[in-house]
């Protein structure tokens, strides 16, 4: 039953705690872009979720492996980004061939797995030394922190956009980036300072 | 010959902002005059130094940004200087008062058009930035404030004599939020001026004090749990001045008051799981952040639009000036 | 030689509109999350600036030679692990050499392997238009992507933690907080605006300067004044030919900009090729002008699904070839801003394959 607390905690920690978008920056070209076009964001979210559990448990587990876990940094970096192109593939073609999936769903899988975000979380678990259910937990919190900081500058800028008082030098992507700045701000009260890197 | 052009007349939105600031600098007296009296030179040079800032800063982005509108004089810049200043300890460097300003007028303020426009609280955006950046220096009071000792779960016995230095802020902390008396006496002006506005300081409050009286940090009570919880802090003050930002709060009364809910719970749960010792400032700008989210019509749906029209909420912001104000 | 003098004038027009006014960070908020987490010292951004470039050459080779034949769901991974051999050897050097370096720059180094910047221009540019278009095209997002990096990181080292270069400059003037991620989009936000304010008063008759990708008002208002009418040249065989036979070489309609397929978050697809062979790599879709996209907003959709839908920009303001990469150099021409591909298009050069206008 602990094992369910731990990921739970880790979900939480992901999605408020420390929002993975904001107080870490992984994911955020992902999130500004889908915050103009929120309409897949469910699908998309889903996909950072999925991407993340696999690849967040498999490196996990790899690195229990004694050869595996005493590689350096490069080698680690090769190793996790090898198993994160690995589960895409499988999924791409189960995907393809298994279900007939559309060029542009294979696109948003695409975007979604391979994205700093899903590949941040086995090096920043492997850093913290995170169990296989924190693991899991933050993978299931990536897809949560997503929705969470796309539906927040999604507002944002909808307002923003309303705010005829915004000084030319400021229109649109400067006041975008300052407004996320200020999110980032807020949402760092939790945690008081960045993710360990 | 062409008569000289008169001085342009404010627009209707700097002059409803002007009002608005005004009101806030006649509240902001009564903790003003406290500070000063109690710290003397020390919070006059804090006060001064961070009003001063605040204004330059103004200037000069008005100046820099040609297509934004000139804003100094709708006093938001003094309001934002003077809050941030008491919200810090006596004893801070004028520089950390000028950092804040600098931060809240520069980034909070300026981009997005002025006070009246802007999504999040200045002043609450530049106390969060000195939170993330000097922690030590801005809780760093020359004693234990009521805050820290709930943090160690460490109580104070709720007898009549600390009741009252709880109420007249004897105990260390903040320079000009730590006179609760002096605070809910300046927030009698809203009952007088601005009325509407009234709602989510009063929802802040509900919520605070409910959670402190649900799940209490001390266990001496939760009578005493309440009493240091919203003693503790900058909590009554940015409940006052930091809450009701026109801006950034919601219009309607309903909507104001689950919006000020909303921000005491995220405070209180700031101030349990947080970094630091207080949270309200993170909770302010949270609350803005998801105050941009549109609220159904809860009134229209349940067919009470006509019958209570005016608790009705009617969403949230309406990007800048003209409401609550 | 004048074919030299050309050359050279399209790699500066490439550089200028790619590099600087369609900066790939700034207007385009491409490749953020190293610059907002990793920047945090002068260093760290020459290390980031200099592993990403690397990642952009060696995904523009493999692009170009290799990548072609493969459909677009398998050339995505591909361009993760070629921008990996440029990221290993740079992270091993440094954990070699400067452990210090490697633990300050941390796991950003790690996520340029899928850095939106590269992954997009290898699919966009590299796998469609020719070699010397995309080298081009590689080295000026490169520049404008390193050079915001750099000056992000200059200001945060500086700011946050009163050093330059490791070495101590203030120990009194400086704001830890701007090292967390929020002073990388603040700094960001900043430099966008100054960047925002210089095009902006020196390119605005050139209608260079589309920020597009956050235009979110159908009302806002316009930075770029409206275009002079295009005027079709008068047919000098047949002066009593009505307008309709004016000859082919007049401006004919351009067709309608892509603009960001419904619901394809990221805006990385390409709805229109959804009908063509799946296989086949995607037209090049840079004209001279740009590489700007058009976003059509959607409004945020509440659980009940009741979506509505914000004023889509005019398909030809979305058009970011008023700067032609072809026309003069001196900028002496003022393009007309809505005229389409076709008011900036030149013919294509002999013996580059014919770009797609």
């Amino acid at each position: 039953m602990s094992w369910f607390f731990d990921l739970l905690s880790a979900a939480v920690y992901a999605v408020f705690i420390q929002n993975l978008l904001f107080s870490g920056g992984f994911g955020s070209t992902e999130a500004i872009r889908t915050a103009l076009t929120p309409r897949r964001l469910i699908l998309f979210a889903g996909f950072i979720s999925y991407f993340s559990i696999l690849t967040s448990a498999a490196c996990r587990l790899l690195d229990d492996i004694p050869a595996v876990g005493a590689l350096g940094w490069a080698a680690h970096t090769a190793v996790f980004t090898g198993v994160l192109t690995a589960v895409y593939l499988l999924t791409a073609c189960a995907l393809r061939f298994g279900l007939k999936a559309s060029r542009r769903f294979l696109t948003t899988a695409g975007i979604a797995a391979l994205n700093s975000l899903v590949l941040a979380l086995p090096l920043m678990n492997r850093g913290a030394a995170g169990s296989l259910a924190d693991s899991v937990g933050t993978g299931l919190g990536s897809g949560l922190a997503f929705i969470l900081a796309v539906a927040l500058i999604n507002a944002g800028l909808k307002t923003l956009a309303k705010n005829k008082h915004v000084p030319r030098a400021f229109r649109g992507t400067p006041v975008m980036f300052v407004y996320v700045a200020l999110l980032a701000l807020a949402l760092s009260g939790f945690s008081g300072g960045r993710f360990f890197s | 010959m062409p008569e000289p052009e008169k001085k342009a007349a404010l627009a209707p939105d700097a002059a409803a902002a002007r009002r608005y600031y005004t009101d806030g600098l006649i509240m902001l007296s009564g903790p003003v005059f406290m500070a000063v009296a109690l710290y003397r030179i020390e919070a006059a040079v804090l006060i001064a130094v961070a009003v001063a800032s605040a204004v330059a800063c103004e200037a000069l982005g008005a100046l820099l940004l040609k297509g934004g509108q000139t804003t100094v004089r709708d006093l938001s810049a003094v309001f934002t200087g003077a809050a941030i200043a008491l919200m810090l300890p006596a004893g801070a460097s004028p520089l950390l008062a000028a950092a804040g300003s600098v931060f809240a007028v520069c980034a909070a303020k300026l981009p997005f058009g002025g006070a009246m426009h802007a999504p999040f609280v200045p002043a609450a955006a530049g106390l969060a930035f000195l939170c993330v950046s000097w922690p030590q220096k801005v809780f760093s009071y020359g004693g234990v404030s009521v805050a820290a000792m709930l943090q160690v779960k460490s109580s104070i016995r709720l007898n009549p004599l600390n009741f009252f230095d709880l109420v007249l802020g004897n105990y260390p902390g903040p320079m000009g939020t730590g006179c609760i008396a002096v605070l809910l006496a300046c927030s009698a002006y809203f009952l007088i001026r601005r009325r509407k506005a009234l709602w989510a300081p009063l929802g802040f409050l509900a919520a605070c004090a409910a959670m402190a009286a649900l799940f209490p940090r001390v266990y001496a009570g939760r009578l005493t749990s309440v009493a240091m919880e919203l003693s503790s802090g900058a909590m009554v003050f940015a409940a006052v001045f930091l809450l009701p930002d026109p801006a950034s709060a919601p219009s309607g009364r309903a909507s104001g008051f689950v919006y000020g809910i909303f921000a005491g719970v995220v405070c209180m749960l700031l101030r349990r799981f947080g970094a630091a010792e207080e949270g309200v400032f993170f909770a302010v700008l949270i609350a803005n952040a998801f105050s941009a989210f549109p609220l159904p019509d809860i009134a229209g749906r349940f067919g009470l639009r006509g019958r209570f029209a005016g608790l009705a909420g009617k969403g949230i912001r309406k990007g800048g000036a003209g409401h609550a104000v | 030689m004048p074919s030299d003098n050309k050359a050279a004038e399209r790699f500066s027009a490439v550089m200028l509109n790619r590099a600087f006014l369609q900066n790939p960070v700034l207007v385009q908020a491409l490749g953020l999350c190293p610059i907002a987490g990793g920047a945090v010292s002068l260093k760290a951004g020459l290390v980031l600036s200099a592993a990403l470039t690397a990642g952009m050459m060696l995904n523009l080779l493999a692009a170009h030679f290799l990548l072609k034949r493969l459909p677009r769901w398998l050339r995505m991974p591909a361009y993760v692990l070629v921008a990996l051999a440029a990221v290993c050897p740079a992270g091993y050097i440094l954990e070699t050499r400067a452990e210090s370096l490697l633990s300050q720059v941390g796991i950003y180094l790690a996520l340029l392997a899928v850095s939106s910047l590269i992954s997009v221009r290898s699919e966009k540019t590299f796998v469609s238009c020719p070699l010397k278009r995309s080298f081009y095209v590689a080295a000026a997002e490169s520049t404008g992507y390193s050079a915001v990096v750099i000056a992000v990181a200059f200001v945060r080292e500086l700011a946050g933690s009163g050093t330059l270069w490791g070495r101590t400059v203030t120990s009194v003037y400086f704001a830890p907080g701007l090292l967390l991620p929020f002073g990388g989009f603040l700094a960001l936000g900043f430099l966008a605006a100054l960047h925002r304010g210089t095009v902006a008063r020196h390119f605005v008759l050139r209608g260079a300067l589309k920020d597009i990708t956050f235009d979110l008002s159908a009302a806002a208002e316009p930075v770029i004044p409206p275009p002079a009418p295009v005027q079709p040249p008068l047919p000098t065989a047949e002066p009593e030919a009505p307008p309709e036979a004016v000859p082919e070489t007049a401006a004919e309609p351009a067709p309608a900009r892509e603009e960001l397929p419904e619901g394809e978050p990221g805006g990385y697809g390409e709805p229109e090729q959804e009908a063509a062979a799946p296989d086949e790599p995607p037209e090049c879709p840079d004209g001279p002008g740009g590489s700007g996209r058009g976003f059509k907003v959607k409004a945020w959709e509440p659980p009940g699904g009741d979506e509505t839908e914000t004023a889509a920009l005019p398909a030809a303001e979305t058009d970011n070839a008023a700067l032609s990469e072809e026309s003069d150099a001196d900028g002496s021409a003022a393009a007309p801003e809505h005229a389409g591909r076709e008011a900036t298009d030149a013919a294509p050069e002999p013996g580059e394959g014919g770009e797609t206008p």
